[in-house]
């Protein structure tokens, strides 16, 4: 059965919607910039979402409105889908019908630091008085907070799940949701992730790793990268059956032709060293395709010391020198578990606009990386088969393979 | 749908922490353990665990422990997780290219950890971000972040089992364990040669007790508990313990297929209108992500010797059902 995407939705540090990503993309901008937040850690930036919601957990935010904006993109005259209820503050309940499913990765719980002020007895912290509190304390937000916000928003009420694949968790997402309606477990699927761990405990737990960039540049694949440069958002997408898509007049997206999923199992901080698994997830997407006919790499390209070269070497095995190579995140950040889906989303640019995303931070490739066709700047060529990488912390490699047919 | 049901030696490859007084007991064969002791005293003592009281650390024999450096970076779930691949492993070890799925639940660092991150990033009586840079993130031990990541406990089940297969980590509420369990199913058609699918979490973190105190009635609650089990499936095996025939989502009206064995996995206010043979919550308590896969090696394990269980579970968020079914083969 051919699957394929229909609707997208996103919120990424350019701000919402697709047609701001695009506009990003295209005039290779920088999104990353310096707030009250970083600053008080002595972290040089952030790339937060401009007029990001104020609340306690961004991510339902975040989440609602990629949905939203999915629903809206994926709505034909004779779908089921309602585009005015879908468009609006408040969708209607005809937006998902009940053999539909929603998957969202969201990353970790958000940690409520100010939260336990009154819990405080003096030597630590006192849990009883939490037990009883009225209004009742949010001390985090529950990993599936976006999948809840979600399912009410729409008035969903048939399955609805929340996956924890860290920063793999967005591709993942979308080849679980691609599995689901091959396997006819679901008729549609709304996936893909939302994530923020711009917060005290989250950005400071990175800090402590050593995995931020020191200099608040993120440079993935140059001879100066020092670090990832912390992201935040979403990206939601609908995928069905290309014949539901064809009944019901959807404009399709890309197809979904191939997916890998696979795990280092190496070390809980560290990439494999010759991204021998990542190499293999890539292989498994491609597996009904030569390697030669993929255009365009978006690479997970996170501008740390490891991982780019370990991704580099494995793009070369699987994919060759051909293809053209980038990653986003020196523009938008690594939105974590919302990397992978966001970078989905630029893919699909990539095919229906033939936008190739320039690597921001990219000036001179680091002579570990090896021969890779690298592109500095955005390009504009037609482009049939796109790849996306997105590896997790702990190893979780995966990779979709989509194109503008079978 | 089916395939084979594959653990090495007899037992059920699980386990599970009662959690009540003193360090925690461990049953490598949970199922054995459970029969032997007096499960309802067993449940009397979980649940008068106060809140406000720290969990008993799990008491795990040596050779299934997460030891040094690696046990600063291990959750309480990811050691049970960690233990129950290792008992899972110890008569013949994973195929390398196995897939590995896994239900997850809420995680949280521990509380000597938070204490000290909360009590130095306080000035005047409240959480200052100043504090907090200078003194609360200092004291704070790096390696504990891993234990805030929920995947973890898939991924150090991974580097347990040294397996580079396909691997998903689902937040469970329960139906996400039996997603997974498909998903499994899924991953073998597709070519893994075999599968390890389970679940592995803790209902003993303070602030899950709090959350799981507001969200539910008592008579909903039951005793919170914790515990990890995995299935190993294959399309073929050796000595098969099980053939899974069905694992999918289901109407909680649905008609209960009239098999030998019906087990539920359900708090005890939203058990079905027919009488459960099992009611697996009251034997191991509520464990989360891992509830639905200790009931499925609690089928396997109440089955004589042939015969066909059907396991529902209820799902804490959606209340939506799911339904397994397995047949036991010797």
């Amino acid at each position: 059965m051919n699957v394929v995407v229909t609707g997208v939705g996103v919120v990424s540090a350019f701000g919402s919607g697709l047609a701001v990503l695009e506009d990003g993309l295209r005039a290779h901008r920088v999104a990353t910039r310096s707030g009250p937040l970083n600053e008080a850690l002595g972290v040089p930036c952030v790339a937060e979402v401009p007029d990001g919601s104020p609340g306690p957990d961004r991510r339902i935010d975040f989440a609602l409105s990629a949905a939203r904006e999915c629903l809206a993109s994926a709505s034909s005259p004779d779908s089921m889908l309602d585009a005015d209820a879908t468009s609006g503050s408040a969708p209607g309940p005809t937006a998902l019908a009940a053999h539909d499913a929603i998957l969202i990765a969201c990353g970790v719980e958000r940690a409520m630091l100010p939260a336990f002020d009154p819990l405080w007895d003096g030597t630590g912290v006192d849990f009883e008085r939490a037990a009883g509190a009225t209004p009742p304390l949010l001390l985090r937000g529950s990993v599936d907070a976006p999948v809840r916000a979600v399912c009410e928003a729409l008035g969903h009420e048939g399955p609805a799940f929340a996956s924890s694949n860290a920063c793999a968790g967005g591709v993942i997402a979308l080849l679980r949701a691609a599995r689901w309606v091959r396997s006819g477990r679901a008729e549609r699927v709304l996936c893909g992730a939302a994530d923020s761990m711009i917060d005290p405990m989250g950005l400071g737990g990175m800090l402590r790793l050593g995995t931020l960039s020191a200099s608040g540049v993120c440079r993935p694949f140059d001879a100066r990268r020092d670090g990832l440069v912390m992201g935040e958002g979403a990206a939601m997408f609908l995928v069905e059956s290309e014949r539901s898509a064809r009944a019901r007049g959807a404009t399709v997206w890309a197809h979904v032709l191939g997916g890998g999923v696979t795990q280092d199992a190496y070390r809980p901080s560290a990439p494999h060293p010759e991204g021998r698994y990542a190499e293999a997830a890539m292989r498994v997407a491609l597996r009904d395709h030569d390697g030669s006919s993929v255009d365009y790499v978006n690479a997970h390209g996170t501008g740390t010391p490891l991982n780019d070269v370990a991704e580099a070497t494995a793009i070369r095995r699987a994919v060759g020198e051909a293809a053209l190579v980038s990653s986003i995140k020196g523009a938008i950040g690594h939105a974590m578990a919302a990397s992978g889906a966001i970078e989905i989303a630029a893919c699909l640019l990539a095919l229906r606009e033939g936008l190739v995303p320039g690597t921001a931070g990219l000036e001179t490739v680091d002579h570990e990386i090896g021969p890779l066709n690298l592109v500095q700047a955005p390009q504009e060529t037609p482009l049939r088969r796109v790849l996306c990488n997105a590896f997790g912390f702990g190893g979780q490699n995966a990779s979709v393979l989509l194109g503008t047919s079978r | 749908m089916t395939f084979i049901v594959s653990a090495s030696g007899v037992s059920v490859p699980a386990i599970f922490c009662d959690g009540s007084a003193g360090p925690a007991r461990v049953a490598a064969d949970p199922v054995d353990h459970i029969l032997r002791d007096n499960t309802v005293a067993l449940g009397r003592l979980a649940r008068a665990l106060p809140i406000a009281r720290d969990p008993a650390p799990i008491d795990l024999p040596e050779d299934l422990r997460v030891d040094g450096r690696g046990a600063k970076a291990v959750s309480r779930a990811a050691a049970l997780s960690v233990a129950a691949i290792r008992l899972m492993l110890q008569a013949e070890p994973a195929d390398p290219s196995a897939a590995l799925f896994v239900g997850v639940g809420a995680s949280g660092v521990e509380r000597a950890e938070l204490d000290r991150v909360v009590g130095s990033s306080r000035v005047d009586g409240a959480f200052s971000l100043p504090a907090f840079r200078r003194r609360g993130l200092r004291s704070f031990n790096p390696l504990r972040t891993f234990q805030s990541l929920p995947s973890f406990t898939l991924c150090h089940a991974a580097i347990e089992a040294s397996v580079h297969g396909p691997g998903e980590a689902t937040f469970s509420r329960g139906l996400g364990t039996v997603m997974a369990l498909a998903d499994a199913c899924d991953a073998l058609e597709d070519g893994a040669p075999e599968a390890f699918i389970g679940g592995a979490d803790t209902g003993h973190h303070p602030i899950t007790r709090i959350e799981r105190t507001r969200e539910a009635s008592v008579a909903d609650l039951g005793w919170l508990s914790e515990g990890a089990a995995f299935l190993r499936l294959r399309s073929v095996a050796e000595r098969p313990i099980g053939r899974l025939l069905e694992a999918r989502l289901c109407d909680g009206s649905e008609p209960v297929p009239p098999d030998d064995l019906f087990v539920v996995d359900a708090p005890r206010s939203t058990l079905p209108p027919r009488v459960a043979d099992v009611d697996a919550q009251a034997v191991f308590g509520a464990t989360l992500a891992a509830s639905p896969a200790l009931a499925w090696c609690l089928a396997l394990a109440r089955l004589d010797v042939s015969g066909v269980a059907t396991i529902r579970t209820r799902d804490a968020a959606s209340g939506a059902w799911g339904h397994v079914r397995i047949e036991r083969l010797r």
